[in-house]
C-alpha cells in the first residue's frame, strides 16, 4: 500500500513537470509580446526593452524554464505582467471563489444524481425511471454555458429571485444568492452523468446472488439496498466522478464568464489574452494539480469503498 | 395414406415457402444497401460541400490546390469505407442466409425506441446540412455575395415574425438559414474530428497495448498529462496561439509553401483551428479503450497461434486484434461527435473559435450573448437549442448503438 501510494505521488510529480513544459513551451512559441501589450498606448522601444529586462524575457530560454519553475516550487510567485501584484496574491483571492462554487456544485449534483440513480435502478422501467433517464439525457446534452444564459434570462431578469455577478463575502446571505445559478450551471451536466451511471452501476449490483441471499435470510429491504447493494455500485460512480473533474474545471471556466463571477477560470481567460506568462502557468498548473490529487484522491478511495482492492499488485 | 395428403406439405412446397421466405429477405437487404449507400453519399456531401468552400480564399493561391487534394482524398477515404460496408450486404445478398453479429446488431438497435429517434435527429440533420441551399428560407448567410445592404440593414436584430421565423441575428442574418447552414459546419466538424482523432487513438492505443513494457509507460505518462491538461484550456490555450504565429510546411529546396497557418486560419472562418487542436487532443479517450480492450484480446488463444504460425507484428495487429476492438470505437466516435459539436460552442462562445462571419451554432450564441439580458434572449434560445437537439440524437443513437453491439453493457 505505501509503496503504490509513493509510487503515485512519483508519477504525479512526472505528470506535473510534463504540464508545466507544455505550458512552458506554449507561452514562449506564442506570438505578440507581453512588454508591448502591457505598454498600451504609452508604447516606446526604451521603455519596452526595460520591462522585457524586468519580466526576464530576455534571459535565454532554459534560465526562464529553470526560474518559473523554481519560483513555483518554492512557491516564491512571480509578478503578474498585467496586474502589477504578485501572482501568489492574485490567485489566492480568487482561489477561495472557484472552490466555493465547484464544492457547492458537486454538492448539489450529487446530493440530487445518487438518490435519483438508485431509485430508478430499484423501480426499474417505471415513470420515475423514465423521467430520470430522460432528464439525465437532456442534462448530458445541454451545453453548460448556454444552460447559464437561460437561467439568466429566467430567475434573473424575468423573475429577480437571485442575483448574479462576484459577490464580496462567500458565507452570506449575498454569496448564497448569487452562488445560486452558477452552481446548478455546473451541477447539472454532473448530475446527470452520475445519476446515470448509479442507475446502471446498481442494477448491476441488484441481479447478483448475494443481494437474493441478503433478502433470503430477511433482513429489511433498506438494508439490503442501501448497505449490501448501494456500497457495491459506489466504486464506478467514485471513479467516474473523479475522471470528470477536469472536465468540471472547463465547465467552471465558461461558467464564471457566462455569470461574471471572479474566479480563477475568468482570471485565466482573461491572462491568455493579455499574454501574461506567470498567471497563465501558475493557474495552469494549479489546475493540473487539482486534477492529478483528484485522481489519487480517487485511486485511495477504492480501497476504503472495497476493502477488496488491496494494491498488492500494480499494474500501471 | 391418401387422405393425409393434403395436411401434409409436400417437399416442392416447402422448399417453394422457403425460397419465397429468402426472396423477402433478399429484398430487406437491398433496402438496407440502398440506405448504406445513401447515407455515404450523404456523408461524402457534407465533408465536400465543407472542403469546397474557396469563397475566403484568392486565385491563383496553392491552397487551392491542397483545397482539392484534400477533397479527393477525402473523397476516396468515405466512398472505401462504404464500399466495405456495402461489401458486407452484397455478400448477404448473393452468397449466404445465416444470421451474423451485425443481423443481430440491427435486430437489437431496432427494438430500441430512443436509438431511432436518434437516428432519425441525425438523418434530419443530415439531410439538412446537404439541402442547405434548397431548405433554407433565405441564400447562404456566410456567403458575401448574397448580402444586400438595403435590405439587411432593416431588419436587424428582428423577433420572431412570418418573414423570420426564428427572428434575425444581430448582423440582420435570417437565424432559421443561420441554423440551417450551421449544420454543416457541426456535422462537418465532428466527423473530420473524430476520424482523425481515433485514428491518432487506435495507433498510439494499439501500439502501447502490443508492446507493452517501457514504450506503454511512456505513451501512458503522455496520455497522463493530456488528461491532467484540463482539456478546454489547453484547446483555448492551443488554438489562441495557433492563430497568430506563423508555421508554414514548404516543400524541402523550393520557395513553394505547401500550407501555413494563416491559409489554415482563413480556412472555414477560423474553424480549421478548432479542428486541428480538437483532433490532436481528443485521442485520449480512444486510446485508453483501445489499449484496454487490446490487452484483453491479446492474451487470447488465437492470438497465441498467429504468433505460432510466424505472422508478422502488423499482421497481428491490424487482421486479429482490431476487429475485435472495433465496436467501442464505433460508439466513441458517435459519441464524440456531440462532444465536438458542444466544445465548438464552447469555444466559439469564448471567442476563440468561428470567427466573425462564419456561419456556426456557436458562433451564433456569441452574437447573441449581449442580448440575454433583454428582451431579445431568442437570439441565445434558439442556436443553443440547436445543439442540445442534435447532441441529444448522436448521444442516444451512441447509447443505442452500444447496447446493440455489446448487449454486456447493456444498462
Amino acid at each position: 500500500m505505501r509503496e503504490y501510494v509513493l509510487k503515485k505521488i512519483g508519477l504525479m510529480f512526472v505528470v506535473l513537470i510534463g504540464v508545466y513544459t507544455i505550458v512552458f513551451l506554449l507561452c514562449i512559441a506564442a506570438p505578440g509580446d507581453p512588454a508591448r501589450l502591457a505598454m498600451g498606448r504609452a508604447d516606446n522601444p526604451e521603455a519596452r526593452a526595460i520591462l522585457r529586462e524586468k519580466w526576464g524575457l530576455n534571459e535565454p530560454l532554459y534560465v526562464q524554464y529553470y526560474t518559473t519553475l523554481k519560483s513555483l516550487v518554492t512557491l516564491d510567485f512571480p509578478r503578474s505582467f498585467r496586474y502589477r501584484e504578485d501572482v501568489g496574491d492574485l490567485v489566492a483571492a480568487r482561489l477561495p471563489r472557484t472552490i466555493f462554487l465547484g464544492v457547492i456544485a458537486i454538492g448539489v449534483s450529487v446530493l440530487i444524481a445518487v438518490p435519483a440513480g438508485v431509485v430508478s435502478a430499484y423501480k426499474h422501467n417505471s415513470i420515475i425511471d423514465n423521467i430520470t433517464m430522460v432528464a439525465s439525457q437532456i442534462g448530458v446534452a445541454t451545453p453548460n454555458f448556454w444552460l447559464g444564459l437561460m437561467l439568466i434570462v429566467v430567475f434573473y431578469t424575468k423573475l429577480g429571485w437571485f442575483e448574479i455577478g462576484a459577490p464580496d463575502a462567500l458565507l452570506s446571505l449575498e454569496g448564497f444568492s448569487k452562488v445560486t445559478l452558477p452552481a446548478i450551471t455546473l451541477g447539472t451536466g454532473m448530475a446527470a452523468v452520475t445519476a446515470r451511471l448509479t442507475r446502471s452501476s446498481m442494477l448491476g449490483v441488484i441481479r447478483e446472488e448475494y443481494i437474493m441471499t441478503a433478502r433470503a435470510k430477511g433482513l429489511t429491504e433498506k438494508v439490503v439496498i442501501l448497505k449490501h447493494a448501494f456500497r457495491n455500485a459506489l466504486l464506478p460512480v467514485v471513479t467516474v466522478v473523479g475522471l470528470q473533474f477536469p472536465l468540471i474545471v472547463g465547465g467552471a471556466v465558461l461558467t464564471e464568464v457566462v455569470f461574471g463571477w471572479h474566479g480563477l477560470g475568468q482570471l485565466y481567460i482573461s491572462s491568455i489574452a493579455a499574454r501574461d506568462y506567470p498567471v497563465i502557468v501558475t493557474t495552469t498548473l494549479l489546475f493540473a494539480f487539482g486534477v492529478v490529487l483528484i485522481n489519487l484522491i480517487v485511486d485511495l478511495l477504492y480501497s476504503v469503498i472495497d476493502p477488496r482492492v488491496k494494491y498488492e499488485r500494480v499494474s500501471t | 395414406m391418401e387422405n393425409d395428403k393434403p395436411l401434409r406439405k409436400s417437399r416442392d412446397q416447402h422448399e417453394l415457402e422457403q425460397l419465397i421466405q429468402r426472396r423477402r429477405e433478399n429484398f430487406k437487404d437491398k433496402v438496407k444497401l440502398a440506405i448504406a449507400f445513401a447515407s455515404g453519399i450523404a456523408l461524402f456531401g457534407i465533408v465536400f460541400t465543407m472542403l469546397d468552400r474557396t469563397s475566403t480564399l484568392g486565385p491563383l493561391d496553392m491552397s487551392i490546390w491542397i483545397h482539392r487534394i484534400l477533397v479527393v482524398c477525402v473523397y476516396i477515404a468515405v466512398f472505401y469505407f462504404f464500399l466495405k460496408i456495402s461489401y458486407k450486404y452484397f455478400d448477404r445478398i448473393f452468397f449466404k442466409y445465416k444470421t451474423n453479429t451485425w443481423d443481430l446488431m440491427y435486430r437489437r438497435f431496432k427494438r430500441n425506441n430512443a436509438a431511432s429517434v436518434g437516428l432519425l435527429i441525425i438523418l434530419t440533420l443530415a439531410i439538412l446540412a446537404i439541402f442547405a441551399d434548397l431548405l433554407s428560407p433565405y441564400p447562404d448567410p456566410g456567403n458575401n455575395e448574397n448580402y444586400d445592404p438595403d435590405y439587411t440593414l432593416k431588419h436587424l436584430e428582428e423577433a420572431p415574425s412570418k418573414t423570420h421565423i426564428l427572428g434575425t441575428t444581430r448582423n440582420g442574418k435570417d437565424m432559421l438559414s443561420v441554423l440551417i447552414h450551421g449544420s454543416r459546419v457541426s456535422l462537418a466538424l465532428g466527423l473530420s474530428v473524430q476520424a482523425t482523432a481515433s485514428i491518432i487513438g487506435i495507433t498510439i492505443g494499439s501500439i502501447a497495448a502490443y508492446y507493452s513494457g517501457w514504450v506503454d509507460k511512456i505513451l501512458n505518462v503522455i496520455n497522463d498529462i493530456v488528461m491532467a491538461f484540463p482539456f478546454l484550456l489547453f484547446i483555448i490555450v492551443l488554438v489562441s496561439i495557433l492563430r497568430e504565429v506563423y508555421i508554414a510546411v514548404r516543400i524541402p529546396f523550393t520557395e513553394i509553401v505547401l500550407i501555413d497557418t494563416p491559409t489554415l486560419f482563413s480556412m472555414w472562418n477560423g474553424l480549421a483551428m478548432v479542428f486541428l487542436a480538437l483532433a490532436l487532443l481528443g485521442w485520449s479517450g480512444t486510446y485508453r479503450v483501445v489499449r484496454g480492450q487490446i490487452l484483453s484480446v491479446k492474451e487470447m488463444e488465437f492470438v497465441e497461434a498467429a504468433k505460432a504460425v510466424g505472422a508478422s507484428d502488423r499482421r497481428i495487429i491490424f487482421h486479429h486484434i482490431l476487429p475485435n476492438v472495433i465496436s467501442p470505437i464505433i460508439v466513441l466516435v458517435t459519441l464524440g461527435i456531440a462532444g465536438v459539436i458542444l466544445t465548438e460552442a464552447a469555444l466559439s462562445y469564448l471567442g476563440f473559435g468561428a470567427a466573425e462571419g462564419a456561419v456556426s451554432w456557436g458562433r451564433a450564441i456569441y452574437e447573441g450573448r449581449e442580448y440575454a439580458t433583454t428582451s431579445r434572449a431568442f437570439m441565445v434560445f434558439f442556436p443553443g437549442l440547436a445543439i442540445v437537439i442534435s447532441i441529444l440524437g448522436f448521444n442516444s443513437f451512441g447509447d443505442g448503438l452500444r447496447d446493440a453491439l455489446d448487449p454486456r453493457m447493456k444498462r
